[in-house]
């Protein structure tokens, strides 16, 4: 897609050299992974090289929006008649790719999109989008006739990017017109799909996996877990984010079965200190990494293991898993209450397996996860 | 409804360790598996059913009508258009981590097609009595399943189970069950279903277990305001104190994720309150509020 020229600096003293290698009036942008970044004060201007020394100097190491910057790009200033917002993502309802585009793009297209003042163009994910309908499109939102074939050209060409990288979404704004009849790209976000990584060998270095989550960096335990899922891809898998101010490890399987089990502790008065997945088809490893992680998140009391009925995997190896790191770590359930909701494949085995460990309470599928998850509020904060 | 004791079942990836055991717990349960598929393996028999090479071979020689398709990501989405050219109506897919592409380009052939989509991340779909698709309820199907008025849908394979457990515990039976996943994007979604069972003769009540994120709900949701449906409908929508986290986490299902003021559950059960629709504030309530909405229904002794 054609962009404005310029280059990536680290440093301010490299910023003032690539603004006098451009020898016109620049911006300086700070690279981080962030939509919004012009609003956040990340996008500053320069007339001057020395200025936009300065510039680079004021954004990097700073945070911004999460991320701590830690380079700038500095790129030629276009001047425009119009900025156009272009994006394409997936919409739920329609099962399909939804374009978004607006004549009234740049930095103020949030308030804009809240109007209502989008246009709205659903494709084929297979045909892409037809090249009439975007003239058609561009036309009403006010793009001179003379300049609506390289417009069109360039929204082609974000499909194009849209679909090759499997993206989530792409969202390019502001697209500007200029005086001289050039379209020209001077930001974009992309996101990427983690579960289409394994075919995007240009954007595995890039992505921050595991981190679908905006937190921040991951933290050890987030590592290690992440670390173990990606030894082994298709072995199930295994997720595990820290939440803070918890007092609860949460060893709780199966998306809609966590849900409810976090929504019923804190129901109770306990606070999970983790959210955790594990998919079917899991290696012990993956368990066992999960298992680990969240019996260390420090201000943890107790644990809660299990979830909801399981049809297809064995729970028996959650209870195996769990007294084996447990050893290891030194817990002691009869003073670390831990509460296990074991249902479903394996159940036989991981409430005999339990019934040999004091403290370690099980219940199998008779008994229900709201009986189970008060059960261990009553454990964490015994009623005097 | 979808499926009947009379349905035939072909297994894509029938030599596979899940699909051997979902299959042999399909066909405890009374289901037609008639054939399997799995490239060059021609000839080979799995646990009785004939193997093909491909989905064309097995529709020429015993003409399923719905397809388990137990198929790594990658291979997803070739393995799916295939089963579409073929002319199968009906495809079950369990596969979790699709990239979200594939997944659209099989939704847009299967809508050309008039084939109906479960999943991905689907755990299939049990008619009580009569036949499942997948191995939902495990070893305890009869135990946990048993034929009776309420239609039961859930984004997760693991709730969806356990409601109807509490139902049955409770002596209410369900009609069908569907497990229809919980991504960005899927095939039959809740406000697909509710209109089916609203057509369904079986069905009196239908109950809903949604979850944080998408806006599948709030599509049901306006299913039930614009009357489109008349009976009754009981949900839970689970992630409620997930809102007190920051947003943009997802937690599990790719699909479950609050962004901006999107997928929040209070929203989403304010929109069925609205609607109607009773609104279970845990799933223990899910039997009493279904008895309720039945007993509303019986005709009057005149």
């Amino acid at each position: 897609m054609p962009v404005p020229s310029g280059s990536v600096a680290r440093n301010p003293a490299e910023a003032s050299r690539i603004a006098a290698d451009l020898g016109v009036p620049v911006v300086v942008k700070a690279l981080v992974p962030a939509s919004r970044r012009g609003k956040a004060g990340g996008v500053l201007f320069a007339e001057e090289p020395q200025e936009a020394g300065r510039r680079a100097e004021h954004l990097l190491g700073r945070d911004l929006l999460g991320h701590q910057v830690r380079a700038v790009l500095v790129e030629e200033r276009v001047g425009a008649l119009q900025e156009l917002f272009f994006s394409v993502a997936f919409d739920g309802k329609a099962r399909r790719p939804v374009i978004l585009a607006s004549g009234q793009g740049g930095v103020d297209v949030e308030s804009h999109v809240q109007q209502g003042g989008m246009r709205c163009l659903v494709s084929s994910v297979l045909s892409g989008p037809n090249a009439n309908d975007l003239k058609v499109l561009w036309h009403s939102e006010g793009v001179l006739p003379s300049l609506l074939d390289e417009t069109v050209a360039v929204s082609l060409k974000a499909w194009e990017v849209f679909r090759r990288y499997d993206l989530l979404l792409l969202e390019a704004n502001p697209i500007l017109v200029t005086r001289t009849g050039r379209v020209i790209v001077a930001a974009a976000i992309m996101q990427a799909d983690e579960e289409a990584l394994y075919r995007q060998p240009r954007l595995q270095p890039l992505v921050d996996r595991g981190a679908d989550r905006r937190l921040g960096p991951l933290t050890e335990r987030e590592r290690l877990v992440a670390e173990a899922d990606r030894a082994d891809p298709y072995r199930g898998a295994a997720k595990f984010i820290e939440l803070r101010g918890g007092d609860t490890a949460f060893l709780v399987s199966g998306g809609g079965g966590s849900l409810t089990c976090y929504d019923l502790l804190r129901r109770f008065g306990a606070r999970p200190a983790n959210y955790m997945d594990l998919s079917p088809g899991f290696s012990r490893e993956k368990l066992a990494a999960l298992t680990q992680a969240a019996l260390t998140v420090p201000g943890v009391r107790g644990a809660l293991v299990g979830g909801a009925i399981k049809s297809n995997m064995a729970v028996d190896l959650f209870i195996e898993v769990l007294i084996e790191v447990m050893n290891e770590l030194g817990l002691d359930p009869e003073r670390f209450p831990v509460v296990a909701r074991v249902a479903g494949v394996g159940e036989a085995r991981a409430l005999a397996l339990a019934a040999g460990v004091p403290g370690l309470e099980a219940y199998g599928r008779d008994t229900s996860l709201e009986d189970a998850c008060r059960r261990l509020a009553d454990r964490l904060f015994p009623r005097t | 409804m979808l499926i009947d004791g009379s349905t035939r079942v072909l297994i894509q990836g029938i030599t596979g360790r899940l699909a051997q055991s979902e299959m042999r717990r399909m066909l405890e349960y009374g289901t037609k598996v008639v054939a399997g598929v799995v490239p060059g393996r021609r000839g080979a028999e799995v646990a009785g059913v004939p193997v093909y090479d491909t989905v064309g071979e097995a529709v020429d020689c015993h003409a399923p009508d719905a397809s388990c398709l137990y198929v790594p990501a990658p291979a997803i989405r070739e393995a799916a258009t295939e089963a579409i050219d073929a002319g199968i109506r009906l495809l079950m897919i369990p596969t979790e981590r699709v990239p979200l592409h594939d997944i659209c380009e099989i939704l847009e052939r299967a809508g050309e097609a008039g084939a109906k989509v479960l999943g991905p991340n689907s755990q299939g779909m049990v008619v009580p009595g009569r036949a499942r698709l997948g191995g939902a309820g495990g070893d305890f199907a009869f135990e946990v399943f048993r034929p009776g008025p309420v239609g039961v849908i859930s984004r997760s394979g693991g709730m969806g189970v356990e409601i109807c457990h509490l139902l049955t515990k409770a002596g209410i039976g369900q009609s069908t069950y569907v497990s229809i996943g919980s991504e960005i994007l899927q095939g039959l979604s809740f406000a697909d279903l509710l209109v089916m069972f609203e057509e369904d003769g079986a069905t009196e009540v239908t109950v809903l277990f949604g979850e944080i994120g998408t806006s599948y709900e709030e599509d049901a949701a306006e299913v039930i305001t614009s009357r489109r449906i008349t009976k009754p409908v009981v949900v839970y929508v689970a992630g409620q104190y997930m809102e007190e986290l920051p947003s943009g986490l997802r937690f599990g299902h790719s699909g479950a994720i609050i962004e901006g003021n999107r997928g929040k559950p209070s929203t989403k059960m304010e929109a069925f309150r609205a609607g109607g629709a009773l609104v279970a504030s845990t799933p223990e309530e899910i039997p009493t509020l279904v008895n309720e909405a039945l007993f509303r229904r019986l005709p009057r002794a005149d």
